[in-house]
Formats: structure tokens, sequence, C-alpha cells
């Protein structure tokens, strides 16, 4: 009795556990679609309440790892984690995610996928014809991939379809919208007409159709297809051979993952025939404000020199106007916008490239966490989640994080780890001159108070944000008592008198002020007051280790410093109380806000007072440990760790040795501004640290470094309880203003009549105000697709335009009106569409 | 096993004298050749495993490839080296690729860094990885392995002595019912171990940890780790009971079938069949009947099974968060990073090689019938 009970339990057990796994997602649902036009965010509170409460809204944040995301949603919907800081492309578990009322999600535009061609020929080394030598058949493939296809069925609607460089979320999209839209509709899937444009260019060179196949002195012709195997772009590679085969190609298609892909498409001589198409994909990390330099990288032999790219041949025409965009060779933003729109039109013609779509990815969280996330770079890339994330109306409280690894490589501020699941945590403990607008790109003083930018006479710099002030000068002086370069013998810094006998312009002068107080309310998270030290010794840093005559001397870091200092013409500090420091550059941004330079001493890859600096200086120096890989490999050392491992007693020893000792790095320069006192006050602090935390990881931040469990793979962040600035500083951001758009009218016109239409642009149901929207701009196109007028929508009120369209001129038939609307406050565009049929006066 | 362990044939009669320096010379000569034939065993393998992570040198082209497309992408990505003039920029990436070559030995025909691989194998310097990092972020070879060794072990040694015993247990209580119940049940359950020990580790997971919310998802302890090491200990115990779990579920009852057989067939020998007429406890026979003659079998299957807990399981570690060194070689792997792999590899062999030998040995002291090197002397 007993073994058949037992032996029911079991089955139960058995069959429970098949039924559970089974009540899993419904993966036969279809996808949401996701469109520009309704793109879709998180509901959060927008007005954050005032509060006292200083830096993070929460206590601690867990970091912990979870490679899968599909094990990451089980956890978030147990309630296990409370965030999954990743870019998941899954559209499965996106249906899953929206369909949970207890979790939300956060989205980001950052990767995009593209087709990449052999342009040699028109024929190779040994004969073949390359169709895709000729930029024709290039530009008809725009018409042969249907990108909607794509970006549904493929990408399950996580991907928008994308036909130019410019990436559909960032300034440069919006700035040309008009442009992007016509050619959009130019180059819309068209099958038929790509079929004949390719039909009668490979007739003109010289192949033949055979039994429906295309033939060369004979051979039949086979389109070499390298298909990356990773991703989606799997399934666009059998997609794209597929509309090739269509149109009488034979087609290999050759799966590839990146290591096999890599010595085919970026090392072989591309005469060689070795392949046509590669399924290309790249990813950005941060909002673009500038993508002037696409049209020069993508397209010609200029800047990236690999066998491919030298076998690019723009024409002249497009070549000279990709030139003048890279190297900002124009004097007005209307100047610019002009150059785009030509090479916008001339990309298209030349085609190297097929671009296929945006992706868009999300990272899920539960419900009532709040937390801002940037357009580009999600949540994980955000700079201002540490200063955001709460759970919804509350102050405390400890937030689960998870994501796909945690504690990669060593940290150390000057060349630590590049992982941004080490950056993340990282970016917590540190502050920064300026914060980046995580909607547009644009920067906000966040230490700094004011910034004042010089610019010379006809420079297309221009100004958005009203925190900063623009001018222009016929020539900017840089002056003599400047440093311009650093004497790493001498270790003192060079004057531009030095450095320059006869003088120096600059193009730019950017005058940045720190508030009165700031050395009185920001101290490092071992108790060391910020001082004047942590700045100089943030310029030094800058300079010395790229310096052959340095005891910390990197060659990686030289290259750097050789192209910094290109550029660079000098750095003043006017006064240290309050803190001014003004410094001269040739390199400019064309956003006046994003030439801010502060010193803030956050580095590449961290941040550091002077004194943590100092004992990753003295252990390099004495070849104990190296901030670099590089250099670590090469003195067969390990690469210096601030948080783990065998560098710890290293870093510690010195330490120890310092206290009391009055020690100060870099004396002749550093010794002005540090008192051997303070120097023993900051290594005692540090020591003391060392002793309760166990690692040297020092910032300013909101959170501290509280553990760190490499093996275990979690560590924690805890308030810092010191922090000056309010926690609701930047709560404005948790939720991008993306535009909600409207438009109506008549559905029918008798031509030579106006036809006016409505434009209503909302945000959350309100009106959008309209000093933040920066153009509405409407777009008509016949019945063909063809764009027959454009034109700018009046004002009427917040939230509310107006289209008074005359329609002399337009044929009989239907038309359709769209408008594209741009924000100052969030880069990414809205769109809208009516369509409407004009009949015969 | 080699034919040099194989029971002997009895010999005349010697003196012991005689006999003690025969099995002396012989047990020298035997150790001096199997040494010599593991090492070149070794040898051969860490060649073979230099070859394969290297793809016979084409790796060269891959990295050489990688490097290109890891500085391009560097230099669009940092503004300040984007919008350098195109020279300098040339220049700037120009330089990073021949820095990253040189650091990865690219400039070295690939038959001296193979031949630099080897000496450093050999003589157990495994040197520095050229991607991977340890947990504490430190790149020697050593470190690596040695900070993920704990882990692994912990989990799988103990999984493999829980579920040996009990296995061994097992097949002798059910060898001594053929045909009971339970005998029935666990050969009809054998199927089961089809499926890997993951497969049922997501159900598990899915069970406990997402349904019933009394076990962890996983990883090793909680997160953050408990302060007080009792309760680390605790929370460790906590989290392995799923993946010990699931290692049973995927590998105890075929374990159990095949020893339970292997008990049955031992005990209708004609020996044990005499001393059970004898009237022998039952428990004397199984002991010196039954278990004595099966010893070298189950051990061999013991240690063998110590040995491969040092490759771990990368997927069984994935799903359970397990910071295993399985993790971590598949990690090296995808990397091409020869010195990791090179590293485990070789000490994965030395410690196979040297547990063959010692085997060899042990087959001595538990079963008197085997003699090292075979030769002389008479079997028990």
């Amino acid at each position: 009795m007993l073994r058949k009970r037992l032996m029911l339990v079991f089955g139960l057990l058995i069959v429970a556990s098949m039924v559970l796994a089974a009540c899993g997602a419904d993966t036969t649902e279809a996808p949401e679609v996701v469109t520009t036009e309704e793109a879709e965010t998180p509901v959060v509170e927008t007005e954050a309440p005032r509060t006292t409460r200083t830096g993070a809204w929460v206590d601690q944040v867990v970091f912990t790892s979870i490679d899968q995301a599909e094990a990451a949603l089980t956890q978030l919907q147990a309630g296990e984690i409370d965030i999954y800081a990743y870019s998941v492309n899954d559209p499965v578990l996106f249906d899953t995610v929206k369909a949970d009322d207890n979790l939300s999600y956060t989205t980001a535009f950052g990767s995009y996928s593209e087709l990449s061609f052999n342009p040699s020929g028109p024929e190779f080394l040994d004969g073949r014809l390359n169709p895709f030598s000729s930029p024709v058949i290039r530009e008809a493939m725009n018409m042969l991939v249907d990108r909607d296809y794509i970006a549904q069925e493929i990408y399950g609607g996580l991907a928008v379809p994308k036909f130019t460089s410019l990436n559909s979320s960032f300034a440069d999209y919006a700035r040309y919208v008009a442009t992007n839209r016509a050619i959009e509709a130019f180059y819309a899937y068209n099958p038929e007409r790509a079929n004949e444009i390719i039909t009668a260019e490979m007739i003109a060179m010289g192949a033949e159709l055979v039994d429906g196949l295309w033939s060369y002195n004979g051979a039949q012709l086979t389109i070499i297809i390298i298909i990356r195997t990773e991703d989606e772009r799997m399934e666009i590679g059998d997609y794209v051979g597929s509309q090739l085969e269509s149109v009488g190609f034979a087609v290999d298609r050759q799966y590839k993952t990146r290591s096999e892909a890599s010595p085919i498409w970026v090392q072989s001589d591309p005469a060689e025939g070795q392949w046509h198409i590669y399924t290309g994909g790249w990813i950005t990390t941060a909002i673009s404000r500038d993508d002037g330099t696409n049209f020069s990288f993508f397209y010609t032999p200029r800047d990236y020199p690999i066998p491919l790219h030298q076998a690019y041949t723009p024409t002249e025409e497009f070549d000279a106007v990709a030139l003048r965009l890279r190297n900002n060779d124009f004097t007005s933003m209307e100047e610019r916008g002009e150059l785009f729109e030509q090479a916008l039109w001339l990309a298209q013609q030349d085609s190297s490239r097929v671009w296929l779509i945006d992706q868009i990815s999300f990272s899920p969280q539960v419900a009532n966490l709040e937390v801002a996330y940037d357009l580009a770079g999600g949540v994980a890339g955000s700079a201002l989640w540490p200063y955001t994330i709460r759970f919804t109306g509350e102050e405390g409280g400890v937030v689960s994080w998870a994501q796909p690894g945690v504690l990669i490589e060593p940290w150390n501020p000057l060349a630590g780890s590049n992982w941004i699941y080490d950056q993340t945590p990282q970016r917590a403990t540190q502050d920064t001159g300026t914060m980046p607008d995580p909607f547009t790109g644009l920067a906000w003083p966040h230490k700094i108070e004011s910034m004042d930018v010089v610019a010379t006479t006809g420079l297309p710099i221009a100004r958005t944000l009203d925190w900063v002030t623009l001018s222009f000068v016929d020539q900017i002086d840089v002056p003599a008592d400047a440093w311009a370069d650093w004497d790493a013998v001498n270790q003192v810094f060079l004057t531009v008198g030095e450095v320059y006998p006869d003088g120096v312009t600059s193009q730019v002068k950017v005058t940045v002020t720190y508030p009165a107080d700031l050395w009185e309310t920001v101290s490092w998270h071992d108790g060391s007051p910020l001082t004047m030290g942590d700045f100089i010794m943030g310029m030094i840093m800058t300079f010395d280790p790229g310096k052959p005559d340095s005891a910390i001397y990197d060659e990686a870091t030289g290259a750097n410093v050789e192209a910094y200092l290109a550029h660079f013409r000098g750095v003043r500090i006017l006064s240290t109380d309050p803190l001014t420091i003004e410094t001269y550059d040739d390199l400019y941004a064309l956003d006046a806000e994003n030439n801010a330079v502060t010193w803030w001493p956050t580095f590449a890859y961290g941040t550091a007072p002077w004194h943590n600096l100092a004992i990753g200086v003295q252990a390099e120096t004495d070849a104990q440990l190296a901030f670099s890989a590089d250099k670590a490999d090469a003195l067969e050392v390990e690469w210096m760790s601030y948080i783990s491992g065998p560098s710890l007693d290293i870093l510690s020893s010195y330490v120890d040795a310092n206290v009391g000792a009055g020690f100060i790095p870099y004396a002749a320069t550093l010794g002005q501004y540090v008192t051997a006192e303070e120097a023993d006050a900051r290594f005692a602090n540090l020591q003391a640290w060392y002793a309760e935390r166990g690692h040297f990881w020092n910032g300013t931040g909101p959170f501290y470094l509280e553990s760190v469990y490499p093996v275990e793979q979690t560590l924690t962040l805890a308030r810092n309880p010191n922090y000056p600035d309010l926690a609701d500083e930047w709560a404005r951001f948790s939720e991008p203003k993306i535009a909600v758009v409207d438009l109506t009218g008549p559905t029918s016109v008798a031509a030579g009549e106006e036809a006016t239409f409505d434009v209503f642009v909302t945000f959350n149901d309100a009106p959008y105000p309209g000093a933040e929207i920066s153009g509405v701009q409407y777009l008509v196109y016949d019945a063909t697709g063809t764009l027959v007028a454009t034109g700018e929508a009046t004002f009427v009120a917040d939230g509310q335009y107006q289209i008074v369209l005359p329609t002399d001129g337009f044929a009989a038939g239907s038309n359709k009106v769209e408008v594209a609307v741009t924000s100052y406050v969030v880069s990414i565009p809205s769109f809208a569409s009516f369509e409407f049929v004009t009949t015969a006066p | 096993m080699s034919e040099e362990t194989q029971a002997q044939p009895v010999e005349g009669q010697l003196s012991p004298i005689k006999r003690g320096q025969n099995a002396l010379t012989r047990v020298a000569r035997y150790t001096g050749v199997r040494l010599v034939v593991l090492f070149l065993t070794v040898v051969v393998a860490i060649f073979l495993t230099i070859m394969i992570a290297n793809m016979g040198g084409y790796v060269d082209q891959i990295r050489r490839g990688e490097i290109r497309e890891n500085v391009n992408q560097r230099a669009i990505q940092n503004p300040a080296i984007r919008n350098l003039e195109p020279a300098e920029r040339q220049a700037w990436i120009a330089t990073n690729v021949a820095i990253e070559e040189d650091r990865l030995g690219l400039n070295d025909p690939f038959i001296v860094r193979t031949a630099n691989y080897m000496s450093n194998a050999l003589s157990l310097n495994l040197g520095r990885s050229q991607y991977l990092a340890s947990d504490s972020g430190s790149r020697q070879v050593r470190l690596i392995i040695l900070e993920r060794l704990p882990t692994t072990l912990v989990l799988f040694g103990t999984a493999n002595l829980l579920l040996f015993f009990f296995q061994l247990f097992a097949a002798l209580a059910l060898s001594r019912k053929y045909g009971s119940f339970w005998d029935r049940v666990i050969i009809a359950l054998t199927p089961l171990n089809a499926a890997p020990g993951w497969f049922y580790g997501i159900f598990l997971i899915l069970i406990f940890a997402a349904i019933f919310r009394i076990l962890p998802f996983g990883g090793m302890v909680d997160a953050p780790p408990p302060a007080n090491r009792w309760l680390y200990a605790l929370s460790l115990m906590e989290h392995m009971i799923l993946p010990i779990m699931a290692l049973a579920i995927s590998g105890s009852f075929i374990a159990i079938y095949y020893q339970r057989t292997f008990f049955l067939i031992y005990s209708s020998e004609d020996y044990v069949e005499m001393a059970k007429a004898k009237g022998l406890p039952s428990k004397d026979i199984e002991r010196r009947y039954v278990l004595r003659p099966t010893l070298p079998t189950i051990i061999t299957q013991f240690l063998l099974g110590l040995v491969f807990v040092w490759t771990g399981a990368p997927i069984f570690e994935t799903i359970f968060e397990w910071p295993g060194l399985g993790r971590t070689l598949f990690q090296a792997v995808g990397l091409y990073d020869t010195p990791v792999i090179v590293g485990s590899t070789v000490l994965f062999a030395y410690i196979l090689a040297l547990t063959v030998f010692l085997l060899d040995f042990i087959y001595v002291l538990v079963d008197p019938r085997v003699k090292i090197g075979g030769g002389g002397g008479t079997s028990a």
C-alpha cells in the first residue's frame, strides 16, 4: 500500500513538473508591432515629490550574475530580483513582460544591421563577374529587401526599418527627418523595380540569363553571402539569399561565427572574391549628437584601414561632401544641413552598404521600480541610473540588480575593465562635471555650476540649453602661461610659452566654474575631502602615462596622448576658489553644451582621488603592477585591480609605507597644491578604508562600493550618506518625452483648393509644450509614393499645429500627408500620417 | 586495464629472497616503463590540445581579423579618435593593432609558440592568459584555475562522493532483492538518465525555486554572502541541494542498475554459493566474496569520476549560475585563450596519468590476484 502511494506521489510530481513546464510563456502569440510612431515606454511618475534625502533613493544595490534572459525573467516574476539590466532582444520574452502586470521594461536603440558589399571588380582576379561592383545594382538592392518584413518577422517587432546610416533615434535623423523620410519613400520595397534595374545592369555588364540563372563568360554566377550565425543576422542572410535567387542569382550561403567570418571579410583581398555580401552589425553605446563622420567612415577608404574599405571608390562629389562633413568644414548648421541632404542621397546611390534595421532591445524590471535609462545604452549604459533608481514613492530599500556578469576584469581608473558589467556599478561610485541627457545626448551641468564657450567665428557651433553661454571671436590666442604639455623627466607642466614660442591659437575656449562650496561639500568615500590636488593629479594622469620618459609609460596610452595633443592647446586654472578652469582646444562639438572639459577627477575607467592614484603609480613604477593589460603582460605582472586579487596586498604595502611619510607623488607639481599633512591624513584614511572594506575603490558618487565577492560573483553598493546633492536632482529624466502625434483633415480635396490639416501633439495625454518642440514638418506623397511637397506646420497653441496645403498641380488620386515632430527634450521623432484623395476641380 | 595487471599463472617455487628481488626488479621496471609511456601520452595530449586550440595556426588569422575589428570599433566609439585627421587616425589604429598583435605573440612563428607552450606546459609553468582574468582579476592561469577549482570540487566532488556511496549501497541492497518492487522501479527509471543533469536542473529550479520558492534559483551562496562563516556554509549547502538533486536524477539510476547487475553476477559465482552453503552470514559474504572482487572496478569508477570533476560542466554550471571551472574553460575555448586551455588540459592530463598509474598499485592492494608488471609469483 505504501509503495503504491509513493509511486502515486512520484508520478504526480513528474506530471506536475511537466505541466508546470508547459505553462510557461505562450510562444505562439504574435509579437506586438513596435513602431516609432507609438514607441512604448513604462508608465512611471514624471513628477517625483520633493525630498530632503540626499544621494541615492535606495539604501543598497546588490549586483548578481544571471547569464540567461529566460532565467532572469523567471526570477523577476518570482520577486527574486528587481531588474535585469541587459539588452534583451527576444520577442517572446518581450511579450511575456508586457503581459505581466507586475513587470515593466525600458527600451533602447543601439544595435543596427546592414549588408556590406564587396565592391571589387567588375571582375575578380579569377575572372568571375562581381555584380556588386556596380553601384547601380547595389542601389537596387535597397528595393529588393523588405525591411518591414525583417523588422516584423525576423526581429518580431523589436526593430525599425533603417535606410541610411543615421540611427532613427539620434539627433541627426531628427534634424534631417524630411530627407530621411523622402529616402525611405523612394527606396521602399519594390522587387519588380529592383529586378528591372538589376537585369538591365547585368546585361550591360556582359552577363546573360541562362535557364533563369545569371551567367558570365559561360560560367554560372554564384553569390557568396557570409552569414553571421550568432543572432538574427542568420535569418537575414537566408532572406537576402532568397531575394537574390528570385532575381536569377545562384546563392552560396556560408554560415559563420564572428571569428570565422572575420578573416574573410576583414582581412581577405576583396579582389580575390572570397565573398560578395556580409551580414554586418554595429553597436552604439551612447547617443550621438553628430553623425557627420558616418559617410566618410562607411563609404570611403579614408578612415578604416582594412582591405575592404580600401576597395571603396566613392564618386568625387560624394567623397568631397563626406570629407567636408567629416572635418566639420561648414560655417553654419544650415550649410551642414545642405551637405547632409546631398550626402544622404549620394550614399544611397553608392550603397556600399545597404542598411536594414535599427534594433530595439528591452531591459525588464519589476513594475514598481523607477530608473532613468539611456536611449542608446539602456539602463546598463545610463549615467543617471544611480541617481534615479528607486521603488515608486519610497525612500530606502534594497534593489536586487542582475546582469549577465559581475566583476569581469580588474578595476582601476586609468586602464581597467572596459566591460559594461563592470562600468555599470562603477558609475554609481563616481561623479562627473557634466551629465549627458539620456534622451538627447546633450550635456547638463552636474558638479560644475556654469560654462562659457568661446568659439572662433565661422565655426558651426550652436547652443540649445541656457545653462551654457556661447560667443564667437575672430581669434582665440592661448595664454603663454597655460599648460600645454607635460615634462615627464622633471615632472612639471610645460607652458604654452615653452611649447609654442611663437604663440598658438585654438578653435574653442571653454571655461568651467565650480560652485563656491565645492571644497566644503564634496568628499571621497574614505572621508578625505576633495581638494585641488585631485584635479591636478587628474591633469598629470592625462599626460604622464603616455610620455616615453615616464616611469609609468604605456605604449597604448602613448598613442592616445599623441592623438590628444594633436588638438589640445592648453589649460589654465584661473581660480581655485571658486574653482575656474579654462581649456583651449582645436577639437570641438557642434553642440556648445558638449564641449565641456571639466577636469573632474573621473577617468576613462573609473574615479580616484590623487592618493589612490599615487599608490598605483608607485606600484607600476616599481614594476609590481601595471594599470593596463598590455603593460601587465609586457612586464609579466598583475593587471592592477583596486578591488580584489593579488594587487591588493601590493597596493596595501604602499599605503602602509606612505602613512606618516608625507609622500606626495609628482612633488614638483603636485607639491604646490598638496601639503605633507594632507598627504598623511589621506593615506591614513585610505588605510582605514581598506581595513574596513577590503578594497581601494574610492569615489565621490551617490553609492560606495560596500563589498566585493569575486568568486561568488556578487558585489554590493551602499548609499553614500555624505553625498551633498538632493536625491531628486535628476528626477525629471525618469521617462523620455516621446510625443504622440495625431493628424486629422479632410478625406477628399478638390485639386487646386487649400486643404487644412490639424496636428495634435501630446505626451501622457497632455499638450506637448511648444517651447520643447523643435519642428513640425509635413511631407506629402502622391499615389506613387513620390514626395511632392514639404513644409513646416504652423503653431496654433501648445500641442496644436496646423498645415495649410495648397493642392495646385496635384493629380487626381490618393495622396498621403505625413507629419514629423521633433523635440528638444528627446531625440526620437514622432510621426503620423493621413491619406486623402484629390479630385478633379 | 593494461595487460601487465592481469592475474598471472602459478609458477615454480622460488626462495623468498630471490622472489623479493625479482618482485622489486619487476616493479621498478614496470614503474619506469609505465611512467615513460604515461609521460609520452601526456606530451601527445598536450600537443594535440595546442594544435586543436589554435586550429593548426589558423587562429592567428582569426585573431588578426578580430584585433582590427576591435581597434576600429574603439576608434569609432571614441570621438577624440574618430575626429582625428585621417593620417593620424590611421596611425593610431596601426599602433594599437601592432601593440595587440605583439602582446598576443602573433609576430612570432606559430611553431615557436607551440614549442613554448609545450615546454611551459610540461614544466607546469602555466603562464598568463591572453584574455581571461580570474574572478579576482589575475591573468595568471594558475590563479584562474585555482580560484574556480574549489567551487567545482565542492559541488561536483560532494555530489560524486554522496552519489557514489548512495549508488553503491543501493546497488548492494537491490542485488540482495533481485526482482523486488524497488528493483523494478530502479530499472524502470533508468531511461531518465538519458537526459543530462542540466535538463533536470531546469525543472527542479522551476518547481522548487519559482513555484514553491523554498530553494534558491542558483548561485553559490546568497547575495550578498553571509558574513558569518557558519551561515555561509549553510547558504552554500542550501544552494547545492538542487544541483545535487539534478545530478542524482541524471546519473544515479543507471549507475545503480549497472552496479547491481555487477554484484548479481558475482553473487552467482560458485565460491559465493559455497559460502552460502557453508552458512556464512550474508554480510560477510557480501563483504568478502562479492564486494572485494568488484573493488578494482568500483575504485576505478570512483577515482576516474573524481578526476573528471576537473573538467567541470559548462551548461550545468550555467543553469545553476555556479561559478565553476567548466564555464571558465568554455569561455577560454570561445576566446581561443590557448594558455588557459593548455593549462587546464595539462593539469587534467597529469592528474589522469597519475591516477591511472596509482590505480595499478591500488589494484594490487585490494586484489591479491593482481601483480604489478606480471612475471613471477603466485596468485593468492
